[in-house]
């Protein structure tokens, strides 16, 4: 299986939307391809001890976005994926983690150049996703 | 209102005394659901179930569960409900096997695989003495004697109570595995938010005898909501905040939890024109315990002892 | 449900058993103590109880028993109720696929099983010990286990009232215990009632009774709500005979207490004695003071030597001495209940020679040896000669219960017995029988005493006897000293008395009573007189009298009245009282009617129907307090409410308020309300 998921209860964030979070990170990090099978509810609702509806529920919010399909006696697939949000909630999304990376940097006393590279660094790490940045 | 629905009250009401330990509760639990139903301690909980379980008569309103009338329970209709109390009582002087033994002379769909399995899950001997088992191997007993009748509909009286971690991880495994047939139905109490996350499809929280959310457990999670006001100083004092929960206050923060927060509630904390308008995100559990804690304005539960040492 | 008897059985049998040890000690205690009066009489330094000797009859057995039986029966009710009653533990119990009807069987089933081990096997170990012969140096008959047997039956309602007891939910604790109230009943009734056959229906109504109210309280968890009709009713009669005994227990310790020692209870009564002269005086007794003793013409009698008023124990100086035989020719047989059954079927008559001598309620003379305590034999008409008997004896007439007692005193081993037609001699050191008087006529021999009479400062046994026809006094052996008609017949005076007067010429005279049978004359309204005759010393009629009957007209004082005009209940007064209307009847009423308009009030005030309310305000009319107090101890009590609507206080348990009609708004909303609808998402 190339994704493992981890769930925790306690958190701000509902499971189903921990689940869908975390397939969309597998996508967006690559460690999730299309054409990869995903387990069925059940499978992965006891895998987690989690109500099966939450995780139907959760591939159900995929599938609307177009992450997921269902092929019919054969199980749940990563499709081709699509622009899941749109560009002023990406920057809704993304806005307080940069807020935080800055902030403890800052707190560690490391300077803008050497966060500017280290960032840089990291980048150069990840592949590019297919159909990159485009509009807006 | 659901046709289909396997519990339903109108009007249910039980007074203890002068005092109403359910009052006027209208409940419709969907069939094939997993239902939590939360509050605090002695709020109502164990009164309803065992008014819904036809163990105590209500003192007015009327209930059915599976279709039938709660104050005339059929003997059919009981084979059909499994139901599990809070103080998972037992003979002492059985064995483990013996209970089993004993309840399965009466339940006709009796499976006892189920019974075995979850006694094994559970790590209980079959000859021990029900005596001689802790608080929590009782309840995995209890559970297990529920399980193994295969009911339609499980009345779980706070499964949790007394079980350590491990313990409550099996029953909520349990839980899990049940809802494999889609026909069953999943009614319990619990203090244990965490478990209530993983398994619960809808949630009713009864505060103080009265039943004042009854909802998707995502609803329940979303409505109640946490802003954070910053001030200069001492922050001023709070207007009429609709469905306000509480206010904590602290030396230049004000921090804010009520339901249903929208632009209007917005509008209304600006008008304080704080430095800052913050929301803060909620858990489950901390959802719950405002919705549920002391209402109003309060300060940190210790600082007034601090204040005067 | 076998499953379910199983459970109780295994659950329960820690209590069976402790009852089954107890029991056995306790009936091997009396047995033994049984068996040490026969050491005792044996050893000629006895004299008590002859059922004492017989462990089925004795007093000493019987009420240990009765009191064990009563004790065991409710405790397992009790504990097979009360281990299970706690919540969840109920809860488990009750659901499960059976009728609550079915899990009170499978209780009661186990629970009687166990009552029979723990109470039915000691008896029946006892039975058979006792039957078996060489244990017991007494009559047996098969009849004689009633008493007993009767006993362990009265703990079954005993049982039904603890079952019920531990499962009453009750906001006042004391009254759960109420139901006790029919089997204590039961068991009084064992103990009192006039014959065996009342006892058992008896203790069928209070077992059908109880057993219907805790059937009834196994329906809704112990709670009056919720019950079948049937158990409803059963539980009000049950709880109204607990009530009634509460009032009663607590009227007599007030009245005991409280009372009696403020207000002089004034009785009276009086009696005719006769002086050796042959004078009648009336001796009247009045509270604690000396005794009034007058003439026929009232006037007191006067002590010579004091010239006082004279005493009654200067008078009985000078009265003479009598013998008294009830004839009981053509009279039905004694009540049999529980304590006078236990000394009919027997008397001992006599110990010699380690021999214990008893006449059997069949009127044989049967021996048995004191030692190996077996029969030995039975002695008749004929002789002595190791087999049954054909002749009848007489029983003593008149009261079987003064003659169970065995005198040691009067041991001597020659004694007059009768038959139909024949006085005999029978000497018990000879073991032989010789007849010494037989009637020749178609007469028959009705009731006769034996008495040591002084004459002439010699103790001469005699023997006054009634036949059909006649009165006769016999010596010793069997000669005539006195024969005169039964006039008037003994249908309607069955009492005759015997006054011996020494006469100052050396010839007996006599005085002969004859006192008018107690029953006819209360129908007479007491208009019978006594009947006496003076005998001269040619047996010739010197002198009649007719005495007013001296009945004890309880001529009760004001306050005597009272207490029970307040607080009987009207059947039970009435009864009492007789008249239909008298001050005190009114007096009742009005009580009855109050208490019955109260009990309207609080009904109607708690939400019953107007039928519910009829019955109980006639339940209390009928009943008074007792009735008045089951209700409040029955009902459930509805907490009352102010009604937004109508500002009336209304029952919280009715859909809509009793005053308005309004129904009950729903919970007031204060904003925090989360609802949505219940959809899969």
């Amino acid at each position: 299986m190339p994704i493992t998921f981890n769930i925790k209860t306690g958190s701000t964030t509902p499971i189903y939307k921990q689940i869908t979070d975390q397939v969309r990170l597998g996508v967006s990090t690559g460690r999730l391809a299309v054409g990869d099978q995903l387990p069925s509810v059940r499978a992965l609702a006891e895998e987690l001890v989690v109500n099966p509806n939450t995780v139907a529920r959760a591939y159900g919010d995929l599938m609307r976005e177009g992450l997921l399909e269902s092929r019919a006696g054969r199980g749940v697939f990563i499709t081709q994926k699509r622009k899941v949000f749109s560009r002023a909630e990406g920057w809704r999304r993304l806005e307080p983690l940069l807020e935080q990376l800055i902030g403890e940097a800052m707190i560690l006393d490391f300077t803008r150049e050497e966060l500017r590279a280290a960032f840089e660094e990291k980048l150069a790490k990840w592949k590019q996703p297919e159909g990159g940045k485009s509009d807006e | 209102m659901n046709d289909d629905s396997v519990i339903r009250t109108r009007g249910l009401t039980k007074y203890f005394g002068r005092k109403a330990a359910v009052y006027e509760l209208d409940l419709d639990v969907p069939h094939g659901c997993v239902f939590a139903f939360l509050g605090r301690n002695g709020s109502g909980k164990t009164t309803t179930i065992r008014m819904l379980m036809g163990l105590l008569a209500p003192t007015r309103g009327t209930g059915t569960i599976l279709g039938q009338n709660i104050r005339a329970l059929t003997p059919e209709i009981r084979a059909r409900i499994g139901y599990l109390t809070e103080e998972h009582q037992l003979y002492g002087w059985m064995k483990v096997k013996d209970c089993g033994e004993f309840q399965s002379k009466f339940f006709p769909k009796w499976n006892s695989k189920i019974f075995n399995g979850v006694i094994g899950h559970f790590g209980l001997k079959p000859a021990a003495r029900v005596k001689d088992l802790s608080r929590g191997e009782r309840a995995g007993l209890c559970l297990a004697l529920t399980l193994a009748q295969e009911p339609e509909l499980l009345m779980l009286d706070d499964p949790g109570l007394g079980l350590d971690p491990v313990a409550r991880r099996a029953l909520v495994e349990s839980m899990i595995y049940l809802t494999r047939k889609s026909d069953r139905t999943i009614f319990f109490s619990s203090h244990h938010l965490s478990d209530v996350e993983r398994v619960a499809d809808y949630v009713a929280v009864f505060d103080r005898s009265i039943l004042r959310a009854c909802c998707p457990l995502e609803k329940f999670q979303d409505s109640v909501q946490q802003v954070r006001l910053r001030f200069p100083g001492a922050p001023p004092a709070l207007p009429q905040i609709p469905g306000l929960l509480q206010a904590i206050r602290t030396d230049n923060e004000l921090r804010v939890t009520c339901v249903g927060y929208n632009g209007a509630t917005e509008s209304i904390l600006r008008t304080l024109s704080p430095l800052e308008l913050e929301p803060v995100p909620l858990g489950l559990e901390d959802a719950f315990i405002s919705y549920l804690g002391e209402r109003g304005e309060k300060t940190f539960i210790l600082s007034e002892l601090e204040a005067k040492a | 449900m076998k499953t379910l008897i199983q459970k109780d059985l295994r659950e329960n049998l820690k209590v069976a058993l402790i009852g089954l040890l107890i029991f056995s000690l306790l009936l091997m205690q009396a047995y033994g103590s049984c068996a040490s009066m026969l050491a005792n009489a044996l050893r000629g330094n006895w004299s008590g109880q002859v059922n004492s000797l017989q462990p089925l009859l004795s007093q000493s057995l019987l009420v240990p028993a009765a009191f064990f039986c009563a004790l065991f029966g409710a405790a397992l009710g009790w504990l097979q109720t009360r281990n299970e009653a706690h919540r969840d533990l109920w809860a488990f119990l009750i659901h499960r696929p059976l009728t609550r009807t079915e899990i009170f069987w499978g209780k009661t089933v186990a629970g009687l099983c166990l009552y029979v081990f723990g109470a039915g096997l000691p008896v029946l170990v006892l039975i058979l010990v006792v039957r078996q012969p060489g244990h017991v140096a007494a009559p047996f008959e098969w009849e004689m286990t009633v008493p007993l047997v009767t006993i362990f039956l009265t703990g079954i309602a005993y049982y039904f009232a603890g079952l019920l007891t531990g499962l009453r939910q009750a906001r006042w604790w004391v009254s759960r215990s109420f139901g006790l109230g029919p089997a204590i009943v039961a068991s009084f009734g064992t103990f009192a009632l006039p014959d065996f056959w009342m006892v058992y229906v008896l203790l069928l109504i209070v077992v059908v009774i109880l057993a219907t109210a805790a059937w009834g309280a196994y329906q809704s968890g112990g709670w009056y709500l919720g019950q079948p009709v049937a158990g409803k009713l059963a539980l009000i009669i049950s709880l109204a005979v607990g009530c009634a005994i509460v009032l009663l227990a607590g009227v007599g310790l007030t009245s005991g207490l409280l009372i009696q020692p403020f207000v002089k209870t004034s009785y009276e009564y009086s009696y005719y004695q006769m002086t050796r002269e042959g004078e009648v005086y009336k001796v009247t007794m009045r509270d604690n003071e000396t005794a009034e003793i007058v003439d026929l013409d009232g006037h007191p009698l006067m002590d010579p030597k004091t010239g006082q008023r004279m005493d009654r124990k200067a008078f009985q100086m000078l009265t003479a001495y009598g013998g008294t035989v009830i004839t009981s020719l053509d009279r039905p047989l004694p009540h049999r209940n529980l304590i006078e059954d236990s000394g009919r079927f027997f008397n001992l008559l006599n110990i010699t020679d380690k021999t214990l001598w008893y006449l059997d309620r069949h009127g044989k003379l049967v021996g048995y040896d004191g030692r190996s305590r077996k029969f030995i034999g039975t002695l008749e008409g004929h002789g002595f000669n190791g087999v049954v008997a054909a002749d009848q004896f007489l029983l003593h007439p008149g009261g079987n219960y003064y003659y169970s007692y065995y005198n040691s005193y009067t041991d001597v081993p020659r004694k007059m017995l009768v038959s139909a037609k024949t006085v005999y001699q029978v000497d018990f050191k000879e073991r032989s029988v010789r007849p010494v008087f037989t009637l020749t006529n178609d007469d028959e021999i009705g009731g006769y005493v034996a008495n040591e009479v002084a004459t002439d400062g010699n103790q001469v046994k005699k023997l006054l006897l009634t036949t059909r026809r006649t009165v006769q006094l016999l010596d010793s052996e069997g000669r005539s000293l006195l024969e005169l008609p039964y006039q008037p017949g003994f249908a309607k005076y069955p009492q005759v008395e015997l006054t011996y007067l020494p006469s100052t010429n050396l010839l007996p005279t006599y005085a002969v009573w004859f006192f008018p049978d107690g029953e006819l004359n209360q129908r007479a309204h007491w208009t019978m007189p006594i009947q006496v005759r003076w005998i001269g010393p040619d047996q010739a009629i010197t002198k009649t009298a007719e005495l007013p009957t001296l009945q004890t007209d309880g001529t009760e004082s004001w306050s005597s009245k009272l207490m029970p005009a307040l607080l009987l209940p009207p059947l039970l007064h009435m009864e009492l009282n007789r008249k239909m209307v008298s001050a005190w009847n009114l007096l009742n009423y009005a009580v009855a009617a109050m208490l019955a308009a109260i009990a309207w009030q609080l009904v109607r005030r708690h939400n019953a129907s107007v039928k519910a309310g009829l019955g109980w305000t006639l339940f209390v009319f009928v009943l008074g307090i007792p009735g008045l107090l089951t209700l409040l101890v029955v009902q459930e009590w509805p907490v009352r409410e102010t009604c937004p609507e109508c500002q009336k206080p209304r029952a919280v348990d009715r859909e809509d308020c009793e005053h308005c009609a309004a129904t009950f708004a729903p919970p007031e909303k204060n904003g925090t309300e989360i609802f949505a609808p219940l959809v899969k998402t």
